[in-house]
């Protein structure tokens, strides 16, 4: 008696992977490429509370500052509008309410370099960017947006990478954005390159940043660099942001990255498929927020959106326009599971008939 | 001998780091005149040479291996053969470009090696993650017992929670989803990390008295 043929897999089981694979680039193309066209295909991203709470806490230090240098600022701008209003460039302006913008602007900028000068929040963030090539996609707009925000609000930092690759974006993230909103190397922010050594090199800077960061990438002494003056050691960092899709930076700069007497707040930036990992330390309040792939970077521009100036440009449109493309991606991989569930249901069905018989 | 050397210098090297880990600068109260962690510095930087001379041996290795395997023309040498030119071509342009004073060369380097190709080769190959992803999904997430169901329910409110459309269709989505990661995921998530961290540990003191067994042990044959 010959063998019963085996029962033939239900379609819906059994759709080839080459063919979900092309739905998806189908789907993940389709919406960057009308975008190019039409701005109504986008979709406000999903307010993230992790976003927030780094969002929050970067305010937080400029509000901090703010106190810090409001006394100084309060007994210096009348004598800086007093002085100013004397130029002889604002003296051609006719027109009084320009007169007025542009003797403000000018009294902002002077009491910026005097407080600077005047070292009364002697503090710098840390940003430590481990961009790659790989990463690129999630972490370059996680890195602009948290770089966009702390240029915004004029907060000195220093970017510096753990990994080799990721050099190239030490230095062109912070120049694209400071050429957006007019800012200058040295003074708004500081660049330190590629940083060999791992967890003993954040061991050692926890205790004296000049001594172990040395000079920067264009080899300027760390003390001549002027963000960087009377900067000591991680008792003057307020905040470590570590944006990375590597396994075990965060955690080298949560546990080795301390002065004796303090550590500073750390906040995370990683990759959609490690934010599990990233969680525990969000939590455990190791971190005090995260950014969650390219949704964490599209809910922070958002963010940026209600903060910002009238004359300073809008944060990137490039993390929501993904966002909308990852929008199609999911709800086509919902409709997968669903197809493959109603095959699971019907097989289910088709041999329950059989075994009833005729 | 050498043997006997690699276990004094890996013990040395792992009490040195565990004693100005843990314990304050000044061991005896109110005096000052002694640091454990004096000499820190000096030894932090012999470490880091070190890391430097392992980059060194890395580079000879790869040449040992592969230049093996394309001077015999062994099976799949000329990946070997590529992996060789792409070292060789992206190290003498990112040396000239860091050093020299040619800004066709750092031009070269920058926009068409590490941007034009490093770049895109490397974003393809995370972005083949996604296909992954969603082969992955469908083929696993299907109703076959209560602890599946249970898993594709969460998978995809998460998933739903995350993005636009999960807002839009109501805003209790982004909450049940922050739930999920932050009260089911992350116990899990932290019981993994733990049990990595204590055989860590272990390893760590196997090493460190050189229990394991390896070249240490074998004194370097």
């Amino acid at each position: 008696m010959p063998a019963e043929p085996a029962p033939k897999p239900f379609w819906l089981l059994s759709i080839d992977r080459r063919v979900v694979y092309l739905f998806l680039l189908v789907a993940l193309t389709t919406p960057l490429v009308v975008q190019k066209f039409t701005s109504h295909l986008t979709m406000k991203p999903a307010p993230l509370p992790s976003a927030r709470k780094l969002f929050d806490r970067i305010e937080q230090i400029a509000k901090e500052r703010d106190e810090a240098v409001r006394p100084f600022r309060e007994k210096r701008r009348p004598e800086l509008e007093a002085k100013l209003a004397e130029s002889d460039d604002l003296k051609k302006v006719t027109d009084p309410a320009k007169r007025q913008a542009d003797l403000n602007t000018a009294v902002e900028k002077a009491l910026a370099e005097e407080v600077r000068a005047a070292r009364l929040w002697n503090k710098i963030v840390i940003l430590g960017s481990e961009v790659e090539p790989q990463t690129r996609g999630e972490l370059y707009p996680q890195a602009e947006a948290v770089i966009r925000h702390l240029m915004m609000r004029r907060i000195p930092f220093a970017v510096m990478t753990l990994t080799a690759p990721g050099v190239g974006y030490t230095r062109a993230i912070p120049d694209k954005v400071a050429r957006e909103l007019g800012r200058d190397y040295g003074k708004d922010w500081a660049n330190f390159g590629y940083q060999v050594g791992g967890s003993l090199r954040l061991q050692q800077m926890g205790k004296n940043i000049p001594a172990t960061l040395k000079e920067d990438v264009n080899r300027t002494p760390v003390e001549k660099v002027p963000c960087m003056q009377g900067i000591k050691d991680a008792g003057d960092v307020p905040l470590v942001i570590e944006i990375s899709g590597l396994v075990g930076t965060l955690g080298s700069w949560i546990n080795y990255f301390a002065s004796e007497k303090s550590r500073p707040d750390m906040a995370n930036g990683c990759t959609a498929v490690s934010v599990t990992d990233s969680f525990a330390y969000l939590e455990s309040k190791q971190i005090v927020g995260l950014l969650e792939g390219i949704a964490g970077a599209a809910a922070y521009n958002e963010f940026l959106a209600e903060i910002r100036e009238p004359d300073q440009p809008y944060p990137s449109a490039g993390p929501r326009n993904h966002m909308t493309s990852q929008t199609v991606a999911h709800v086509l991989i919902v409709l997968f599971v669903a197809l493959g569930n109603l095959g699971v249901i019907l097989a289910a069905l088709a041999r329950r008939r059989k075994g009833a018989g005729p | 001998m050498r043997k006997w050397l690699i276990i004094v210098f890996t013990f040395l090297g792992g009490i040195y780091f565990f004693i100005a880990f843990f314990l304050p600068e000044h061991i005896v109260a109110g005096r000052t005149d002694f640091q454990w962690t004096r000499y820190n510095d000096e030894i932090s930087d012999a470490f880091q040479v070190i890391f430097y001379v392992s980059i060194g041996l890395g580079v000879i290795n790869i040449f040992r291996v592969y230049g093996y395997q394309v001077v015999r023309g062994r099976k799949g040498w000329p990946n070997a053969l590529a992996l060789i030119i792409g070292m060789l071509v992206m190290t003498v342009a990112g040396l000239w470009s860091e050093f020299g004073k040619s800004d066709a060369v750092s031009a070269f380097f920058q926009d068409f090696l590490f941007t034009g190709i490093y770049n895109n080769l490397g974003s393809a190959m995370f972005s083949l993650l996604a296909f992954y992803i969603a082969g992955a999904a469908y083929r696993s997430f299907r109703v076959q017992s209560v602890e599946a169901g249970l898993m594709m329910l969460a998978a995809l409110v998460v998933m739903i929670g995350q993005i636009p459309l999960g807002f839009y269709l109501s805003a209790k989505f982004p909450v049940v989803r922050n739930w999920l990661m932050s009260q089911v995921s992350t116990p899990g998530i932290r019981a993994i990390i733990f049990g990595i961290v204590v055989a860590m540990l272990v390893t760590a003191v196997r090493m460190w008295l050189s229990l394991e067994k390896g070249r240490a042990r074998a004194g370097g044959r």
